[in-house]
């Protein structure tokens, strides 16, 4: 008799094949079988997981939801200290980047420039020019 | 040369003051409101750049004090230096003969006159004018 294909095998292994007279007589077919169906049972089977898995990944999932707000805050909180810090500055330096020369009176103005004119000489010169003036 | 460049500027407008800012003089030359606003706006122009010039002419006195303290002292940037300061001078003298210039078109004849003759004067000297 004809042994059975892997179509067969196939078949049968997900329930779209009945076993026939073939496959009860025939040891080679029926070894087969039994190997397919063992390895089919070890794929499918579910891994076993230990309780003491299950609660240290859960107290882990807890631990990082709590403390992912934690994080957050640290982060926030170093973007606050920097962001008051260049505010503070920003608040020293920029008005002296702004400064301009404290504001002269027409008065003052007009009163050195006309010393500045009317000086006759450089300053640099006058301990020499004083030496030849009575 | 700085003595020459000196001379040169006595001749020019001497003893600008700020006389517009003074209001017994205002009030003496009887500015009308148009002319106070006419020299308030010469002023405001010539400022920065009087500003500027005063300036120039304090860095370069600075410098060449600088160089003349120098042992020993270089001929060459000593030369440069005085060439700045009379080039500064220069232009300060200019800009307020312009200035002047400008603040006499605004005024009429008499009004000329009467700044004139409460122009502050050197001691020793007088406030009168030449007569026509």
């Amino acid at each position: 008799m004809k042994h059975w294909t892997e179509l067969d095998f196939q078949n049968w292994l997900y329930g779209l094949k009945e076993q026939d007279a073939h496959a009860g007589e025939c040891a080679e077919c029926r070894a087969e079988m039994e190997r397919l169906q063992q390895t089919r049972r070890r794929v499918v089977q579910e891994p076993e997981v230990s309780r003491d898995f299950l609660a240290a990944q859960r107290r882990s999932i807890y631990n990082r939801l709590e403390e992912a707000p934690r994080r957050n805050w640290h982060a926030w909180r170093w973007v606050l200290s920097t962001a008051m810090l260049l505010a503070i500055v920003f608040g020293l330096t920029l008005p002296r980047w702004h400064k301009t020369a404290p504001p002269i009176s027409d008065e003052q103005l007009f009163s050195d420039l006309a010393a500045m004119e009317q000086s006759s000489e450089p300053k640099a010169i006058q301990p020499m020019h004083s030496l030849f003036v009575q | 040369m700085l003595l020459v460049a000196g001379s040169l500027g006595a001749q020019m407008p001497k003893g600008i003051y700020a006389w517009w800012s003074r209001p017994e003089i205002r009030r003496d030359l009887r500015l009308t409101p148009q002319q106070q606003r006419q020299i308030q706006a010469t002023v405001k122009e010539f400022r920065p750049h009087l500003i500027d010039i005063r300036a120039d002419v304090q860095k370069a006195e600075i410098d060449l004090q600088t160089q003349f303290d120098q042992d020993p002292v270089d001929a060459g940037k000593a030369n440069l230096a005085i060439d700045r300061l009379i080039a500064a001078r220069s232009d300060l003298t200019r800009t307020l003969s312009e200035l002047s210039l400008k603040l006499r078109m605004v005024l009429t004849e008499q009004q000329w006159q009467e700044l004139q003759r409460r122009r502050p004067q050197p001691a020793g000297t007088t406030n009168e004018l030449p007569q026509k």
